[in-house]
């Protein structure tokens, strides 16, 4: 009997200590889904050792090409990474550790919002400023071709 | 009676090792010899230390200048012998540096540093019989110290000009390369795997399909699903008003095509370059890229799956929640 109680008693140690405790956090390759934003710029910042990418919709693409600012609509992520060096190549260097990601969305010209996602921001900087910054972002460029060809 | 079974089991052994020696003697006819090859150019820019380790390790396949030991020239080794000298000059040949640019002589050195980094240079068998061939911890600081010199000094990104013209030069039909890969505009749309910078002050972006993407996430690169491409796009820094670095000039989009039956020779990977405002293809037989292309990949890419730039394993997975 009082073996059994003890049996009990480990048993119901096992199962809390399983289920009490989030399980340890796993590391894995993370490719970041944008949803149906598209990738339309990047930029790499040696002093912070960060690299970004910035997505949009084409309203984004629009405001950021041609200086629209009249454009609404408009969604864009930045999404920060630390960069690294390659392990598999001296020389070259490829995103890491995700930062953060800021979202802006520009609902009239004079409402725009913007939103911060993990790591605060080195500098502190406002929204406002940072909202200045993404949207001052110029779009990469392909020969004779649009990221957004129909508009 | 004892004497004569003795005497005829040692005369079968004899027998054998004579048929044995006659036939390795036979095969030394089929032996095709090493093309000699004129010597043109050799690397003049580094210093005596760096050129003393790549002259004793690495020029009884890399030149056109062999001293191989007397039992490389015995068949059936000479075979392999001949077929790794082959290769070898085909990819990289210090005795015809000539041909060399001065950038393309910075990639090269990058490229040697990282074999002996990863252990892959001298080829393992060859450094099995050739002991002295090995290269030691010490002397690859020796290399490592000169590459690095010759980008340290190397020039800033430009500052922002305005952006060169572009638009319009597109050829009306999009180019193929020698291999048969079509270039697709496609990939503008798809998936950013990664992002990347090279010791060459450019800037990268790796997309990939909706399978390679999977491909990715779920680590399935041993081998890599048939119909995954993934495209770099290749661009030159530009110093931005922030002080940031931007993509400015358009390079190259280079595609890794997945197609294990059609591209056999290159891992099952079918590459292509397409370079400048015209998408100019590299290559001109469908052997550039056995050429130019897959050793690299293959020496030092090989745990994933051939390709360099795949997500490091290094965020927590409770961060995609958080993200979203
Ligand atoms: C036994 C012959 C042999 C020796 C010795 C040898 N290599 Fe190689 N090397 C090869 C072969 C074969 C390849 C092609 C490998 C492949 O395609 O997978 C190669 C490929 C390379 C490449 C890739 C080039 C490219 O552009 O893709 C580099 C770099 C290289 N070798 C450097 C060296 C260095 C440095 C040494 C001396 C320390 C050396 N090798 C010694 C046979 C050799
Ligand atoms: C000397 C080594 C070397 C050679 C030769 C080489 N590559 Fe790469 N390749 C790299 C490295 C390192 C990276 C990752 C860094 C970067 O982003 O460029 C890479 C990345 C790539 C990628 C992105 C996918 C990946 O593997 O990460 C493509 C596509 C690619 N190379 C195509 C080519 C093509 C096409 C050729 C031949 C014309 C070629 N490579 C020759 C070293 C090499």
């Amino acid at each position: 009997m009082k073996y059994l109680f003890c049996l009990l008693l480990t048993g119901i140690t096992i199962l809390t200590s399983c289920t009490g405790k989030r399980p340890q956090d796993e590391h894995v390759r993370v490719v970041f889904d944008a949803g149906k934003l598209k990738f339309i710029a990047s930029s790499l910042h040696p002093g912070q050792e960060t690299i970004s990418a910035l997505y949009g919709n084409e309203a984004a693409y629009r405001l950021l090409s041609a200086g629209d600012k009249q454009a609404t609509g408009a969604e864009i992520k930045l999404v920060t990474w630390r960069f690294h060096d390659n392990p598999q190549y001296t020389g070259s260097r490829i995103n890491g550790a995700l930062l953060r990601v800021e979202t802006v969305h520009t609902v009239t010209p004079d409402s725009i919002t913007y939103h911060l996602e993990g790591n605060p921001l080195p500098d502190k900087a406002t929204a406002a400023t940072r909202i200045q910054y993404i949207l001052g972002y110029k779009p990469v460029q392909f020969p004779g071709q649009q990221i957004f060809s129909h508009h | 009676m004892e004497a004569t079974k003795k005497s005829i089991r040692i005369r079968r052994i004899y027998l054998v090792l004579a048929a044995a020696v006659a036939v390795l003697a036979g095969l030394q006819f089929f032996t095709a010899p090493l093309a000699s090859r004129p010597v043109t150019g050799h690397i003049t820019t580094a210093p005596k230390e760096v050129m003393a380790i790549l002259e004793r390790s690495c020029y009884d396949c890399h030149s056109n200048e062999q001293q191989l030991s007397w039992f490389d020239h015995l068949a059936p080794a000479s075979w392999l012998v001949k077929k790794d000298i082959d290769k070898a000059r085909e990819v990289l040949n210090f005795s015809e540096w000539d041909k060399v640019s001065p950038a393309a002589h910075t990639g090269n050195m990058y490229a040697i540093l990282n074999m002996l980094q990863a252990g892959k240079m001298p080829l393992p068998p060859y450094a099995l019989l050739h002991p002295g061939a090995k290269v030691s911890a010490a002397e690859i600081d020796i290399i490592k110290k000169y590459t690095l010199s010759l980008t340290s000094k190397s020039k800033e990104a430009t500052t922002a000009s305005e952006h060169p013209a572009v638009a319009g030069s597109i050829p009306e039909k999009f180019p193929v390369s020698p291999n048969g890969v079509k270039y697709t505009n496609a990939f503008m749309q798809w998936t950013v795997i990664s992002m990347s910078t090279l010791f060459d002050n450019s800037i990268r972006v790796i997309y990939g399909n909706d399978i390679a993407a999977k491909a990715v996430r779920e680590e399935n690169f041993h081998p890599w699903p048939d119909g995954s491409v993934v495209v770099k796009a290749v661009w030159k820094q530009e110093l931005s008003p922030e002080g940031e670095i931007r993509p400015g000039e358009f390079i190259n989009a280079q595609f890794m095509e997945k197609n294990a039956q059609q591209y056999k020779s290159t891992e099952g990977w079918g590459f292509a370059k397409f370079s400048g405002p015209s998408l100019e293809p590299t290559g001109k037989t469908p052997m550039f890229a056995e050429q130019s292309c897959i050793s690299c990949h293959r020496q030092l890419a090989e745990s994933t799956g051939y390709l360099f730039d795949v997500p490091l394993k290094i965020n927590p997975d409770s961060i995609i929640a958080k993200i979203r």
